[in-house]
Protein backbone atom coordinates (compact mmCIF):
# COMPACT_ATOMS: atom_id res chain seq x y z
CA UNK A 1 0.00 0.00 0.00
CA UNK A 2 2.60 2.07 0.23
CA UNK A 3 3.47 3.10 -2.77
CA UNK A 4 -0.05 4.43 -2.98
CA UNK A 5 0.70 7.42 -1.39
CA UNK A 6 3.41 8.54 -3.21
CA UNK A 7 1.53 10.03 -5.95
CA UNK A 8 3.40 8.23 -8.43
CA UNK A 9 4.18 4.69 -9.46
CA UNK A 10 7.40 3.59 -11.69
CA UNK A 11 5.61 0.51 -13.51
CA UNK A 12 7.97 -1.86 -13.57
CA UNK A 13 9.73 -2.71 -16.83
CA UNK A 14 8.83 -6.20 -16.90
CA UNK A 15 5.23 -5.41 -16.70
CA UNK A 16 5.26 -2.56 -18.93
CA UNK A 17 7.04 -4.33 -21.37
CA UNK A 18 4.69 -7.71 -20.98
CA UNK A 19 1.75 -5.47 -21.41
CA UNK A 20 2.89 -3.70 -24.58
CA UNK A 21 3.53 -7.30 -26.33
CA UNK A 22 0.01 -8.19 -25.65
CA UNK A 23 -1.25 -4.92 -26.50
CA UNK A 24 0.40 -5.61 -29.77
CA UNK A 25 -0.59 -8.52 -30.30
CA UNK A 26 -4.14 -7.83 -29.51
CA UNK A 27 -3.95 -4.98 -31.93
CA UNK A 28 -2.61 -7.05 -34.76
CA UNK A 29 -5.56 -10.32 -33.97
CA UNK A 30 -7.50 -10.27 -36.49
CA UNK A 31 -10.90 -11.72 -34.98
CA UNK A 32 -13.70 -13.50 -37.13
CA UNK A 33 -17.04 -12.26 -36.81
CA UNK A 34 -18.93 -13.23 -33.72
CA UNK A 35 -21.62 -14.88 -36.27
CA UNK A 36 -18.99 -17.33 -37.27
CA UNK A 37 -17.81 -18.21 -34.20
CA UNK A 38 -21.90 -19.65 -33.49
CA UNK A 39 -21.50 -21.22 -36.60
CA UNK A 40 -18.77 -22.94 -36.34
CA UNK A 41 -19.98 -24.08 -32.49
CA UNK A 42 -22.78 -25.78 -34.51
CA UNK A 43 -20.92 -27.13 -36.50
CA UNK A 44 -18.30 -28.45 -33.98
CA UNK A 45 -20.61 -29.96 -31.59
CA UNK A 46 -20.91 -33.04 -32.75
CA UNK A 47 -17.19 -33.73 -33.33
CA UNK A 48 -16.45 -32.33 -30.54
CA UNK A 49 -18.76 -34.42 -28.23
CA UNK A 50 -16.89 -37.53 -28.81
CA UNK A 51 -13.50 -36.23 -29.54
CA UNK A 52 -13.45 -33.91 -26.56
CA UNK A 53 -15.84 -34.89 -24.27
CA UNK A 54 -13.72 -35.91 -21.46
CA UNK A 55 -11.06 -33.06 -21.93
CA UNK A 56 -13.60 -30.37 -21.98
CA UNK A 57 -15.59 -32.14 -18.29
CA UNK A 58 -11.74 -31.83 -17.29
CA UNK A 59 -11.71 -28.02 -17.68
CA UNK A 60 -15.22 -27.34 -16.57
CA UNK A 61 -14.37 -29.49 -13.17
CA UNK A 62 -11.41 -27.22 -13.28
CA UNK A 63 -12.11 -24.14 -13.71
CA UNK A 64 -15.75 -24.07 -12.39
CA UNK A 65 -14.53 -23.83 -9.06
CA UNK A 66 -12.15 -21.08 -9.62
CA UNK A 67 -14.86 -18.03 -10.67
CA UNK A 68 -16.05 -16.32 -7.62
CA UNK A 69 -13.72 -14.36 -6.34
CA UNK A 70 -11.70 -12.19 -8.52
CA UNK A 71 -13.04 -9.19 -6.93
CA UNK A 72 -10.56 -9.37 -3.60
CA UNK A 73 -7.46 -9.64 -6.60
CA UNK A 74 -5.21 -6.93 -7.24
CA UNK A 75 -6.35 -4.62 -9.71
CA UNK A 76 -6.06 -6.51 -13.10
CA UNK A 77 -3.27 -4.41 -15.08
CA UNK A 78 -4.44 -6.42 -18.00
CA UNK A 79 -4.50 -3.98 -21.45
CA UNK A 80 -7.28 -1.92 -22.27
CA UNK A 81 -9.67 -3.62 -19.98
CA UNK A 82 -13.35 -3.60 -19.58
CA UNK A 83 -15.57 -4.91 -17.04
CA UNK A 84 -17.74 -8.12 -17.08
CA UNK A 85 -19.36 -7.96 -20.59
CA UNK A 86 -22.44 -9.34 -20.01
CA UNK A 87 -23.85 -7.16 -17.14
CA UNK A 88 -21.80 -3.82 -18.25
CA UNK A 89 -23.83 -1.37 -20.34
CA UNK A 90 -21.79 -1.66 -23.57
CA UNK A 91 -21.90 -1.12 -26.69
CA UNK A 92 -20.74 -3.91 -28.70
CA UNK A 93 -17.97 -4.21 -31.79
CA UNK A 94 -15.27 -2.01 -30.13
CA UNK A 95 -12.15 -3.64 -30.29
CA UNK A 96 -10.51 -3.52 -26.93
CA UNK A 97 -6.90 -2.05 -27.03
CA UNK A 98 -7.61 -0.04 -30.63
CA UNK A 99 -6.91 3.74 -29.85
CA UNK A 100 -8.70 5.97 -31.32
CA UNK A 101 -7.09 7.95 -33.34
CA UNK A 102 -8.56 11.39 -33.62
CA UNK A 103 -6.86 13.51 -36.36
CA UNK A 104 -5.88 17.07 -34.80
CA UNK A 105 -4.01 19.65 -35.50
CA UNK A 106 -0.72 19.64 -33.01
CA UNK A 107 -0.22 23.18 -32.39
CA UNK A 108 3.62 22.25 -31.05
CA UNK A 109 6.15 20.17 -33.28
CA UNK A 110 7.26 17.29 -30.79
CA UNK A 111 10.81 17.24 -31.50
CA UNK A 112 10.14 12.73 -31.02
CA UNK A 113 14.09 11.84 -32.56
CA UNK A 114 16.41 14.57 -31.22
CA UNK A 115 14.89 16.63 -28.52
CA UNK A 116 16.78 20.50 -28.73
CA UNK A 117 18.85 20.22 -25.60
CA UNK A 118 19.18 22.54 -22.90
CA UNK A 119 15.57 22.88 -22.52
CA UNK A 120 14.51 23.14 -18.81
CA UNK A 121 11.84 20.54 -18.27
CA UNK A 122 8.84 22.56 -16.91
CA UNK A 123 7.99 23.17 -13.49
CA UNK A 124 4.42 23.10 -11.73
CA UNK A 125 4.88 27.15 -11.14
CA UNK A 126 5.57 27.16 -15.24
CA UNK A 127 2.46 25.34 -15.60
CA UNK A 128 -0.97 26.30 -15.39
CA UNK A 129 -3.13 22.79 -15.35
CA UNK A 130 -6.85 22.01 -16.14
CA UNK A 131 -8.75 18.96 -16.38
CA UNK A 132 -11.04 18.81 -19.22
CA UNK A 133 -13.82 16.91 -20.12
CA UNK A 134 -12.65 13.50 -22.00
CA UNK A 135 -14.66 10.73 -23.74
CA UNK A 136 -16.83 7.77 -22.85
CA UNK A 137 -17.72 3.97 -24.11
CA UNK A 138 -18.30 1.39 -23.30
CA UNK A 139 -17.73 1.29 -19.64
CA UNK A 140 -14.52 3.39 -20.07
CA UNK A 141 -14.55 7.10 -19.23
CA UNK A 142 -11.42 9.81 -19.60
CA UNK A 143 -10.23 12.80 -18.69
CA UNK A 144 -7.75 15.32 -20.07
CA UNK A 145 -4.67 17.00 -18.59
CA UNK A 146 -3.99 20.24 -20.20
CA UNK A 147 -0.94 21.60 -18.94
CA UNK A 148 0.07 25.21 -20.24
CA UNK A 149 3.40 26.61 -20.11
CA UNK A 150 2.20 29.81 -18.59
CA UNK A 151 5.98 31.37 -17.86
CA UNK A 152 8.01 33.00 -20.02
CA UNK A 153 10.46 30.77 -21.59
CA UNK A 154 10.05 27.25 -23.50
CA UNK A 155 10.09 24.52 -21.16
CA UNK A 156 9.98 20.49 -21.50
CA UNK A 157 7.79 17.79 -20.60
CA UNK A 158 7.84 13.98 -21.94
CA UNK A 159 6.68 10.92 -20.22
CA UNK A 160 4.03 10.42 -17.80
CA UNK A 161 1.92 12.62 -15.14
CA UNK A 162 1.80 10.92 -11.72
CA UNK A 163 -2.05 10.39 -11.29
CA UNK A 164 -3.86 9.03 -8.25
CA UNK A 165 -7.24 8.80 -7.51
CA UNK A 166 -8.78 10.04 -3.98
CA UNK A 167 -12.05 9.47 -2.03
CA UNK A 168 -14.14 12.10 -0.43
CA UNK A 169 -12.03 12.01 2.55
CA UNK A 170 -9.47 12.41 0.49
CA UNK A 171 -7.56 9.45 1.10
CA UNK A 172 -5.53 7.69 -2.31
CA UNK A 173 -7.85 4.81 -3.52
CA UNK A 174 -6.43 4.29 -6.77
CA UNK A 175 -3.08 5.10 -8.46
CA UNK A 176 -2.78 5.19 -11.97
CA UNK A 177 -1.12 2.82 -14.21
CA UNK A 178 1.01 3.91 -16.55
CA UNK A 179 0.15 2.93 -20.30
CA UNK A 180 1.56 3.93 -23.44
CA UNK A 181 -1.49 2.83 -25.06
CA UNK A 182 -5.18 2.27 -23.63
CA UNK A 183 -8.55 2.57 -24.95
CA UNK A 184 -9.94 6.05 -25.02
CA UNK A 185 -6.15 7.42 -25.55
CA UNK A 186 -2.57 7.26 -25.73
CA UNK A 187 0.42 6.64 -28.83
CA UNK A 188 0.67 4.12 -30.45
CA UNK A 189 1.90 0.79 -29.38
CA UNK A 190 5.62 0.41 -30.34
CA UNK A 191 6.56 3.92 -30.30
CA UNK A 192 7.96 5.95 -27.89
CA UNK A 193 6.53 9.39 -25.23
CA UNK A 194 6.97 12.45 -27.44
CA UNK A 195 9.38 15.56 -26.21
CA UNK A 196 6.88 17.97 -26.13
CA UNK A 197 8.60 21.34 -25.50
CA UNK A 198 6.11 24.09 -25.05
CA UNK A 199 6.88 28.13 -26.03
CA UNK A 200 5.01 30.62 -23.68
CA UNK A 201 1.51 29.79 -24.10
CA UNK A 202 1.56 26.74 -25.72
CA UNK A 203 -0.07 23.25 -24.06
CA UNK A 204 0.31 19.83 -23.93
CA UNK A 205 -1.98 17.43 -22.47
CA UNK A 206 -2.63 13.79 -20.99
CA UNK A 207 -5.75 11.62 -21.11
CA UNK A 208 -6.28 9.49 -18.28
CA UNK A 209 -8.84 6.94 -18.32
CA UNK A 210 -10.71 4.65 -15.89
CA UNK A 211 -14.09 2.58 -16.01
CA UNK A 212 -17.26 3.35 -14.85
CA UNK A 213 -17.51 -0.30 -13.03
CA UNK A 214 -15.89 -3.02 -11.48
CA UNK A 215 -13.43 -4.95 -13.66
CA UNK A 216 -14.01 -7.85 -11.90
CA UNK A 217 -17.63 -8.22 -12.21
CA UNK A 218 -19.10 -5.17 -13.90
CA UNK A 219 -20.56 -4.10 -10.60
CA UNK A 220 -21.05 -0.56 -9.32
CA UNK A 221 -18.22 1.00 -7.35
CA UNK A 222 -18.08 4.21 -5.70
CA UNK A 223 -16.68 7.37 -8.35
CA UNK A 224 -13.02 9.04 -7.42
CA UNK A 225 -13.69 12.35 -5.88
CA UNK A 226 -10.50 13.68 -7.04
CA UNK A 227 -7.42 13.11 -9.07
CA UNK A 228 -4.04 14.28 -7.25
CA UNK A 229 -1.90 15.42 -10.44
CA UNK A 230 1.44 15.59 -10.80
CA UNK A 231 3.62 16.87 -14.13
CA UNK A 232 6.29 14.57 -15.48
CA UNK A 233 9.20 14.93 -13.41
CA UNK A 234 7.98 17.05 -10.61
CA UNK A 235 7.12 15.76 -7.27
CA UNK A 236 4.46 18.96 -6.16
CA UNK A 237 1.12 18.02 -6.85
CA UNK A 238 -2.44 19.82 -7.86
CA UNK A 239 -5.97 18.50 -7.23
CA UNK A 240 -8.98 18.31 -8.95
CA UNK A 241 -12.24 17.39 -7.63
CA UNK A 242 -14.12 15.73 -10.14
CA UNK A 243 -17.60 16.38 -10.54
CA UNK A 244 -20.23 14.61 -12.09
CA UNK A 245 -17.80 11.59 -12.91
CA UNK A 246 -18.46 8.28 -12.57
CA UNK A 247 -14.84 7.26 -13.06
CA UNK A 248 -14.47 4.38 -10.01
CA UNK A 249 -11.82 1.85 -11.54
CA UNK A 250 -9.13 0.46 -13.47
CA UNK A 251 -7.27 4.13 -13.70
CA UNK A 252 -4.64 4.58 -15.93
CA UNK A 253 -2.31 7.17 -17.36
CA UNK A 254 -0.73 7.86 -20.65
CA UNK A 255 1.97 10.25 -21.64
CA UNK A 256 1.82 13.56 -22.61
CA UNK A 257 1.30 14.55 -26.43
CA UNK A 258 1.27 17.94 -28.01
CA UNK A 259 -2.03 19.93 -27.80
CA UNK A 260 -4.95 19.79 -25.84
CA UNK A 261 -6.99 17.20 -27.07
CA UNK A 262 -4.75 14.51 -25.30
CA UNK A 263 -4.96 12.61 -29.01
CA UNK A 264 -1.45 11.58 -30.73
CA UNK A 265 -1.30 11.10 -34.33
CA UNK A 266 2.03 10.68 -35.16
CA UNK A 267 1.69 9.51 -38.97
CA UNK A 268 -0.01 13.04 -39.35
CA UNK B 1 -32.46 -11.77 -23.02
CA UNK B 2 -30.77 -11.93 -26.34
CA UNK B 3 -28.19 -15.12 -26.83
CA UNK B 4 -26.72 -13.88 -29.84
CA UNK B 5 -26.40 -10.33 -28.65
CA UNK B 6 -25.03 -11.07 -25.70
CA UNK B 7 -22.77 -13.51 -26.74
CA UNK B 8 -21.48 -11.29 -29.63
CA UNK B 9 -20.79 -8.17 -27.34
CA UNK B 10 -18.82 -10.44 -24.74
CA UNK B 11 -16.49 -11.32 -27.81
CA UNK B 12 -16.60 -8.23 -29.09
CA UNK B 13 -15.21 -6.39 -25.90
CA UNK B 14 -13.04 -9.48 -24.50
CA UNK B 15 -11.66 -11.12 -28.12
CA UNK B 16 -8.42 -9.10 -28.00
CA UNK B 17 -7.98 -8.51 -24.26
CA UNK B 18 -7.72 -12.61 -24.38
CA UNK B 19 -5.67 -12.54 -27.69
CA UNK B 20 -2.77 -10.58 -25.97
CA UNK B 21 -2.92 -12.62 -22.85
CA UNK B 22 -2.54 -16.21 -24.89
CA UNK B 23 0.03 -14.13 -27.35
CA UNK B 24 1.96 -13.74 -23.86
CA UNK B 25 1.28 -17.26 -22.90
CA UNK B 26 2.42 -18.93 -26.19
CA UNK B 27 4.57 -16.71 -27.91
CA UNK B 28 2.59 -17.30 -31.27
CA UNK B 29 -0.17 -15.08 -32.49
CA UNK B 30 -1.76 -17.43 -34.38
CA UNK B 31 -1.91 -20.19 -31.71
CA UNK B 32 -3.63 -17.78 -29.81
CA UNK B 33 -5.67 -16.50 -31.57
CA UNK B 34 -7.16 -20.32 -32.77
CA UNK B 35 -7.26 -21.20 -29.49
CA UNK B 36 -8.96 -18.09 -27.92
CA UNK B 37 -11.48 -18.62 -31.39
CA UNK B 38 -11.71 -22.17 -30.23
CA UNK B 39 -12.53 -21.68 -26.31
CA UNK B 40 -15.19 -18.54 -27.36
CA UNK B 41 -16.84 -21.94 -29.84
CA UNK B 42 -16.85 -23.90 -26.03
CA UNK B 43 -18.52 -20.82 -24.49
CA UNK B 44 -20.85 -20.53 -26.80
CA UNK B 45 -21.98 -24.21 -27.12
CA UNK B 46 -22.43 -23.77 -22.73
CA UNK B 47 -23.26 -20.12 -22.25
CA UNK B 48 -26.66 -20.99 -20.62
CA UNK B 49 -23.84 -22.58 -17.93
CA UNK B 50 -21.53 -19.37 -18.59
CA UNK B 51 -24.06 -16.61 -17.51
CA UNK B 52 -24.01 -18.05 -14.41
CA UNK B 53 -20.11 -17.31 -13.70
CA UNK B 54 -19.19 -14.42 -12.01
CA UNK B 55 -16.09 -14.06 -14.81
CA UNK B 56 -16.63 -15.70 -17.91
CA UNK B 57 -13.84 -14.12 -19.54
CA UNK B 58 -11.46 -16.01 -17.01
CA UNK B 59 -12.97 -19.35 -17.93
CA UNK B 60 -12.88 -18.52 -22.02
CA UNK B 61 -9.05 -17.75 -20.90
CA UNK B 62 -8.24 -20.54 -19.11
CA UNK B 63 -10.10 -22.81 -21.91
CA UNK B 64 -7.74 -21.27 -24.05
CA UNK B 65 -4.52 -21.71 -22.28
CA UNK B 66 -5.59 -25.67 -22.34
CA UNK B 67 -6.59 -25.91 -25.71
CA UNK B 68 -3.38 -23.80 -26.73
CA UNK B 69 -1.06 -26.45 -24.87
CA UNK B 70 -2.36 -29.07 -25.48
CA UNK B 71 -2.70 -28.37 -29.06
CA UNK B 72 0.90 -27.70 -28.95
CA UNK B 73 2.47 -31.19 -27.54
CA UNK B 74 -0.19 -33.14 -29.83
CA UNK B 75 -1.18 -31.42 -33.58
CA UNK B 76 1.12 -28.64 -33.90
CA UNK B 77 1.20 -28.59 -37.16
CA UNK B 78 -2.66 -28.25 -37.74
CA UNK B 79 -2.36 -25.25 -35.83
CA UNK B 80 0.30 -23.75 -37.87
CA UNK B 81 -1.66 -24.50 -41.22
CA UNK B 82 -4.23 -22.37 -40.78
CA UNK B 83 -2.39 -19.43 -38.54
CA UNK B 84 -3.33 -15.98 -40.18
CA UNK B 85 0.21 -13.91 -38.92
CA UNK B 86 3.32 -16.33 -41.25
CA UNK B 87 4.83 -19.12 -40.36
CA UNK B 88 6.55 -18.47 -37.18
CA UNK B 89 3.29 -16.93 -35.62
CA UNK B 90 5.24 -13.50 -35.18
CA UNK B 91 3.81 -10.45 -34.27
CA UNK B 92 4.67 -8.39 -37.94
CA UNK B 93 5.52 -4.74 -35.72
CA UNK B 94 7.29 -6.33 -33.31
CA UNK B 95 10.27 -4.53 -32.21
CA UNK B 96 13.73 -6.00 -30.48
CA UNK B 97 12.38 -5.87 -27.11
CA UNK B 98 9.23 -7.34 -27.61
CA UNK B 99 10.65 -10.26 -29.29
CA UNK B 100 13.49 -11.01 -26.45
CA UNK B 101 10.81 -10.63 -24.00
CA UNK B 102 8.53 -13.17 -26.00
CA UNK B 103 11.95 -15.61 -26.54
CA UNK B 104 12.51 -15.28 -22.62
CA UNK B 105 8.93 -16.27 -21.76
CA UNK B 106 8.91 -19.11 -24.49
CA UNK B 107 12.04 -20.46 -22.56
CA UNK B 108 9.58 -21.25 -19.06
CA UNK B 109 7.93 -24.59 -19.07
CA UNK B 110 4.45 -23.79 -19.40
CA UNK B 111 3.11 -23.46 -16.13
CA UNK B 112 5.68 -20.99 -15.08
CA UNK B 113 4.40 -18.95 -18.15
CA UNK B 114 0.77 -19.23 -17.69
CA UNK B 115 1.43 -18.46 -13.60
CA UNK B 116 4.00 -15.21 -14.66
CA UNK B 117 1.62 -13.42 -17.31
CA UNK B 118 -1.10 -14.18 -15.25
CA UNK B 119 0.40 -12.10 -12.32
CA UNK B 120 2.06 -9.29 -14.33
CA UNK B 121 -0.15 -9.21 -16.87
CA UNK B 122 -3.66 -9.93 -16.08
CA UNK B 123 -3.46 -9.08 -12.31
CA UNK B 124 -4.54 -11.70 -10.72
CA UNK B 125 -3.24 -12.35 -6.72
CA UNK B 126 -0.87 -15.87 -6.25
CA UNK B 127 -5.13 -17.25 -4.89
CA UNK B 128 -6.52 -16.10 -7.91
CA UNK B 129 -3.80 -17.87 -10.02
CA UNK B 130 -4.32 -20.74 -7.69
CA UNK B 131 -8.17 -20.73 -8.35
CA UNK B 132 -7.57 -20.28 -12.42
CA UNK B 133 -5.03 -23.30 -12.85
CA UNK B 134 -6.54 -25.39 -10.22
CA UNK B 135 -3.13 -25.58 -8.30
CA UNK B 136 -2.20 -25.21 -4.75
CA UNK B 137 -1.07 -21.56 -3.68
CA UNK B 138 2.45 -22.59 -3.01
CA UNK B 139 2.74 -24.44 -6.07
CA UNK B 140 1.75 -20.91 -7.95
CA UNK B 141 4.20 -19.15 -5.90
CA UNK B 142 7.09 -21.01 -6.68
CA UNK B 143 6.11 -21.56 -10.22
CA UNK B 144 6.75 -17.51 -10.14
CA UNK B 145 9.81 -17.37 -8.25
CA UNK B 146 11.37 -19.63 -10.73
CA UNK B 147 10.06 -17.47 -13.80
CA UNK B 148 11.25 -14.55 -12.30
CA UNK B 149 14.54 -15.78 -11.64
CA UNK B 150 14.60 -17.53 -14.89
CA UNK B 151 13.92 -13.84 -16.40
CA UNK B 152 16.65 -11.78 -13.90
CA UNK B 153 19.08 -12.05 -17.04
CA UNK B 154 16.63 -9.24 -18.63
CA UNK B 155 14.85 -7.36 -16.09
CA UNK B 156 17.33 -6.07 -13.27
CA UNK B 157 13.56 -5.80 -10.98
CA UNK B 158 13.88 -9.67 -10.75
CA UNK B 159 17.58 -10.13 -9.89
CA UNK B 160 17.63 -9.72 -6.42
CA UNK B 161 14.40 -11.78 -5.45
CA UNK B 162 15.06 -14.09 -2.03
CA UNK B 163 15.97 -17.91 -3.14
CA UNK B 164 12.77 -20.32 -2.19
CA UNK B 165 13.90 -22.83 -0.47
CA UNK B 166 12.67 -25.45 -3.13
CA UNK B 167 14.70 -23.61 -5.74
CA UNK B 168 17.11 -25.22 -7.43
CA UNK B 169 20.35 -23.69 -6.24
Amino acid sequence: MSDLHEGRRYTPAFDHQLAEVAATAARTAQPRPASWIRQRSRRATTRRAVAGGVATLAVLAGVGFGLRSYAAGRPPAGVAATGSPSSSPSSPGTPATAPPVIPSTPPVTPSTQRPAPGVPTCTISQLAISLQDGNAGSGHRSKTLVFTNSGGTTCRLRGYPGVAALNRSGVTVADATRRLSGYLGGVAIGTSPPTVDLAAGQSASAVVEGMAVNLSDGSACTPYAALLVTPPDETHSVRFALVNSDMCSTLEIHPVVPGVTGQYNQYN
Amino acid sequence: MNDDQDFDEFYASSYRRLVGQLYAMTGNLGEAEDSVQEAYCRAWQRRHRLRAYDNPEAWVRTVAFRIAVSSWRRTRRRLLAHQRHGPAGEVPEAGPDHVALVAALRRLPDSQRQAIVLHHLVGLSVDDIARETNAPAGTVKSRLSRGRRALADQFVEFADLPMQPTGKE
